[in-house]
């Protein structure tokens, strides 16, 4: 069941880092000005952020959906959604007037529903990373078992 | 157990004769391969993607500093604004400077200069002294604003050392 659960969570939670990828990509500018905005990446690594971010979701969210390295995908998009969601509530506190930028222009203010939201995603990733074992293309077929020796079983 | 499992994982792949039955497959292990392949594949579409984009942008920010422009001292800023004699200009998005900015200053954010250079400081004197603050860990605004002023004709752009902190923290008035 848990495989199950595993592989709609992962289509699930990649679609959406596809999606948010999407909106960024295009206008990296843009994008930098969202980051900016939270007042926490020192400016030198400001563009390189904006450049190689929207990726890493991209390539992430489509090794997912594919059942490609789905643990490290999991492990690595659910650390950008613990750095997101840490950067949300520090800005809560500062009391900052921004958006959120997380899907690139439409404009979400940065608030608890947003870390709720966040919070929902990163334990989706954690459920992918501990109990997918549906892959799609590393075994061959939508297959989650094996034929072992019955006396090797237990 | 895990060791066990692998055993029989791997004389299910045998050739060996014996009654099977179905057990779970076990996670595949995770290695350093795997997060190189997915962040190394990134940062090199990102990078080819970035130069062969018309809307790319430099790896490290330019510099925006204009020789033209000179820094001032809080301390100094705030004898001239006493004054009154001093145009202070904000250069934060304008989220920001509703929330809160030096009092009397005028804003001029950098995603909307054309416009709002026009509506609030077009038709100042050239001569006139201006101070540009808006500066944070990620972005000099105040650089960018103050060399499109300098860009402008304005000869005597200044930009506030410190910004707003520096400003508010010697407790000189502030608005919102």
């Amino acid at each position: 069941m848990s495989e199950y659960l595993s592989l709609a969570l992962r289509t699930y939670v990649g679609g959406i880092f596809i999606y948010a990828s999407l909106n960024k990509i295009p206008d990296p500018g843009v994008f930098a000005e969202n980051i900016a905005a939270y007042r926490i990446i020192p400016y030198q690594g400001l563009h390189l952020v904006a450049i190689i971010l929207p990726w890493i979701e991209l390539i992430g969210g489509f090794f997912l959906i594919l059942g490609l390295r789905t643990r490290a995908a999991a492990s690595i998009l659910g650390g950008l959604l613990f750095m997101f969601t840490l950067f949300v509530i520090i800005n809560i506190f500062r009391d900052s007037p921004i958006s959120c930028g997380c899907f690139g222009t439409v404009a979400e203010a940065v608030s608890w529903k947003k870390v709720t939201t966040n919070t929902i995603w990163l334990l989706m990733t954690i459920q992918v990373f501990l109990f997918d074992r549906i892959y799609f293309l590393r075994r061959g077929g939508f297959v989650f078992e094996k034929k072992v020796h019955k006396d090797f079983h237990n | 157990m895990t060791e066990k499992r692998e055993i029989a994982t791997a004389l299910a792949d045998s050739t060996l004769s014996g009654e099977l039955i179905r057990a779970p497959v076990t996670a595949p292990r995770m290695t350093w391969v795997d997060y190189l392949l997915i962040v190394g594949l990134s940062v090199v579409c990102a990078l080819v993607f970035n130069k062969s984009n018309f809307k790319g942008i430099p790896i490290v920010p330019q510099s925006f500093l204009d020789e033209a422009v000179s820094f001032e001292n809080p301390a100094t800023a705030f004898d001239k604004h006493k004054k009154g004699e001093t145009l202070f200009v904000d250069a934060m998005p304008y989220s920001f400077y509703e929330q809160e900015h030096i009092a009397g200053a005028v804003s001029l954010p950098l995603a909307i200069f054309g416009f709002m250079y026009d509506v609030s400081i077009g038709q100042t004197d050239k001569s006139k002294e201006i101070i540009v603050y808006g500066r944070t860990i990620s972005k000099r605004h105040d650089e960018e604003v103050a060399s499109n002023l300098v860009a402008r004709g304005h000869k005597n752009v200044k930009i506030l050392k410190g910004g707003l902190d520096a400003w508010r923290k010697k407790h000189y008035p502030v608005e919102s």
